[in-house]
């Protein structure tokens, strides 16, 4: 009793596939941003100032405790009120990109500080003792030996948490924003709801080539990193 | 700004009434989470031919999908199926009389299966090869191995990963409004609809869950603290 | 007409077109919007209305002899497909509601998606009715190429009302409104109107609403 014409799944995903671009730029952006202002994070967390770790702790709590819908409207129309009350300027800016990627920027932060902390305590501290005996500088000590072998556990999570993203900011159309998902939306509109089904069947095809890409290059990380570690799956036999 | 005060302590107290709601979503989805999540680690872990594979799909589906679309074939699609299934063969069984909250169980089970299958399985192979070795020259056989040696400290590894998963659960919980369950965001929203005010029902929303996952992250930072002292 | 206003069409969701006309973000919002006494504390009404939808219910064929009018619906079973409580349908039941102690009808409010599932709900027996815009029934089941047209005898619609819409403006923007409203005069009057209104609606609606 639903009508349902696979045909205008594939024309529909030819209608999205342009969109693709507007959802990885925003994408990479805030993973980049997010990234950066995660190491700070992390490094705030681990000095030795209250001050400055007790930012990062409360900083990630309050994030990670906001539904992302709530985080993106506090931004859109909260930032330019807290601009406004501070500076006066009245920004007229309603560029959505600026607001989605702030957003997705410090959901993605919280995310990498946690990661970091998590992938630093990971690493034996013999190896930071060891680094610190050989006469290596702290930064020697983190280029050479710890983020090596921080890496190979970090990265599996670091891929989840750009999964994670990429849906989050699929929530970025109820401000407007028309990337993948607000495009969706914009076609079921024009169509006053017809053919949903297939236009978002596309859709998820295309969110999960997306997310099988991003699983794809963070195994060829892994695999990379992992040179001189064996698992148990792969070096013991089943029947023990 | 000019906030209707008297509007958001109202619609605070009564968006209260929707915690046992979301919590009832969240704990029950974790619960019938955790048995195929276990077995789906194992799965993957041990690279067993064919289901592995199987597996693998569908955890890259659930997890690559926005859970949107999922709610979508759960909440609409399935039922349908089900009731031309139902229809046809002479079965009186009235799929549409299910409680809402089923199909929120139901739909999240299966997500928190997938992201718990994922932290089992980073847990486990954290777990220093050494013990495998240890137990089967200790002539354990290997579900002895698991439950006495592996899977203890597997779980120990697991607690934090654990806590943020089950933070993150409980804020998708909010897209059970879409199925006309009736949760936190759902009868704020409801509440916003008559006046229009939607700001004060969103800094409602926002302060509960702030709350609730507070209280979600002592809960766990305790059983961290407890676990590891042992 | 009025070449000192310069209009940028921004497509955005219910939720931030309504914040966002109240807080100032957007000069005005079109929705489709119905008057009701709340909304209008929050945002300025011009005195015109922009167009009218024609609200009804949709329900099976075969329940026809049953159903007539939402009253005869509301004594059969009341089983309406859940409605967004932001919409001004969910109003509209509610005061039907609030009208008819008698014969209730079954609101149950919901976030929703924006596709039509409501029409097979309705044909697979899930619920009874669905409080439906004609344009949208219209459009999707009437039509020749409308993705519900092959289950067009299955089902039917019963007018309800027409509702005035209006757009919403900003609290602010009185000079804009009122501009707004000198303009919609002018193009009922010279006929502009019903020219639009038969292109995008295929009749004129504003005869539908009760003066």
């Amino acid at each position: 009793m639903r009508p349902f014409d696979p045909v205008y799944i594939v024309r529909y995903f030819y209608e999205l596939v342009p969109f693709i671009g507007r959802t990885l730029q925003v994408m990479i952006l805030s993973v980049i941003c997010g990234t950066v202002c995660g190491a700070l994070l992390a490094w705030a967390r681990l000095s030795s100032s209250r001050t400055a770790r007790s930012f990062s702790v409360v900083y990630v709590h309050i994030i990670r405790c906001t539904p992302s819908i709530v985080l993106l409207f506090i931004v859109y129309y909260g930032l330019p009120k807290l601009i406004e009350s501070l500076t006066g300027i009245r920004t007229g800016y309603n560029g959505k990109l600026l607001y989605v990627t702030i957003t997705l920027s410090l959901l993605f932060a919280a995310a990498m500080c946690e990661l970091f902390r998590a992938a630093y305590s990971a690493v034996d501290t013999g190896q930071k003792d060891a680094a610190f005996c050989c006469g290596f500088t702290p930064f020697q000590t983190a280029y050479l030996i710890i983020i090596p072998q921080a890496l190979t556990a970090a990265i599996p999570v670091f891929c989840n948490e750009v999964i994670a993203l990429l849906k989050q900011g699929a929530l970025a159309f109820t401000i407007g924003f028309i990337d993948l998902m607000g495009e969706t939306d914009v076609i079921v509109a024009r169509n006053y709801g017809a053919h949903g089904l297939e236009v978002y069947i596309a859709l998820a095809v295309i969110y999960w080539g997306l997310s099988i890409i991003i699983e794809q290059i963070a195994g060829i990380f892994e695999q990379r990193t992992m040179r001189g570690k064996t698992f148990p799956d792969e070096k013991r036999s089943l029947k023990a | 700004m000019g906030l209707n005060l008297p509007f958001l302590t109202k619609t605070f107290m009564l968006a209260l009434k929707g915690i046992p709601v979301s919590l009832e979503i969240t704990i029950l989805s974790l619960l019938f989470a955790v048995i195929p999540a276990y077995y789906m680690a194992l799965a993957r872990l041990y690279h067993i031919k064919i289901l592995s594979q199987i597996i693998s799909i569908f955890i890259s589906f659930i997890r690559g999908t926005p859970i949107v679309i999922q709610i979508l074939f759960i909440y609409s699609l399935l039922p349908s199926l089900i009731n031309a299934a139902a229809v046809r063969t002479g079965s009186s069984f009235n799929i549409f009389n299910t409680h809402p909250v089923i199909y929120a169980v139901v739909v999240f089970s299966l997500h928190t299966s997938v992201m718990l299958s994922e932290v089992i399985r980073a847990s486990i192979s954290t777990v220093d090869n050494g013990q495998f070795d240890a137990s089967y020259a200790l002539g354990m056989k290997q579900s002895q191995a698991f439950r006495l040696i592996i899977m203890p400290q597997a779980v120990v590894e697991a607690v934090p990963n654990l806590g943020t998963l089950t933070v993150n659960l409980f804020k998708e919980t909010s897209l059970s409004f879409l199925m006309t369950v009736q949760d936190i965001t759902a009868i704020a929203k409801i509440e916003a609809s008559y006046g229009y005010n939607y700001i004060e029902a969103y800094i409602d929303i926002f302060i509960i869950y702030l709350i609730m996952c507070s209280l979600i992250q002592l809960i766990f930072y305790i059983a961290e603290r407890i676990i590891t002292r042992k | 007409m009025y070449p000192q206003y310069k209009i940028e069409f921004v497509p955005t969701s219910d939720d931030d077109l309504l914040i966002g006309v109240q807080t100032g973000k957007y000069a005005v919002g079109i929705k489709g919007a119905w008057s009701t006494d709340e909304r209008r504390t929050k945002y300025l009404f011009p005195q015109n209305y922009l167009g009218a939808s024609v609200i009804g219910l949709t329900f099976r064929t075969e329940d026809s002899d049953k159903i007539h009018d939402l009253e005869s619906f509301a004594k059969y079973s009341g089983k309406l497909v859940p409605i967004s409580p932001q919409s001004a349908q969910y109003s509209i039941i509610t005061d039907f509601n609030n009208a008819h102690p008698d014969a209730q009808i079954k609101l149950i409010p919901s976030d929703v998606f924006n596709i039509p599932e409501s029409y097979t709900w309705v044909l697979e027996k899930r619920y009874d009715g669905f409080f439906d815009l004609q344009v949208a029934y219209k459009r999707n089941v009437l039509a020749e190429d409308g993705a519900y047209h092959q289950f067009a005898d299955k089902l039917s619609y019963v007018v309800y009302k027409a509702i005035p819409t209006w757009p919403l403006f900003n609290k602010n923007e009185t000079e804009l409104a009122v501009d707004y409203d000198k303009a919609v005069t002018i193009i009922h009057e010279n006929g502009k109107y019903t020219e639009l209104a038969n292109k995008y609606f295929g009749e004129d609606v504003s005869k539908y609403v009760q003066k």
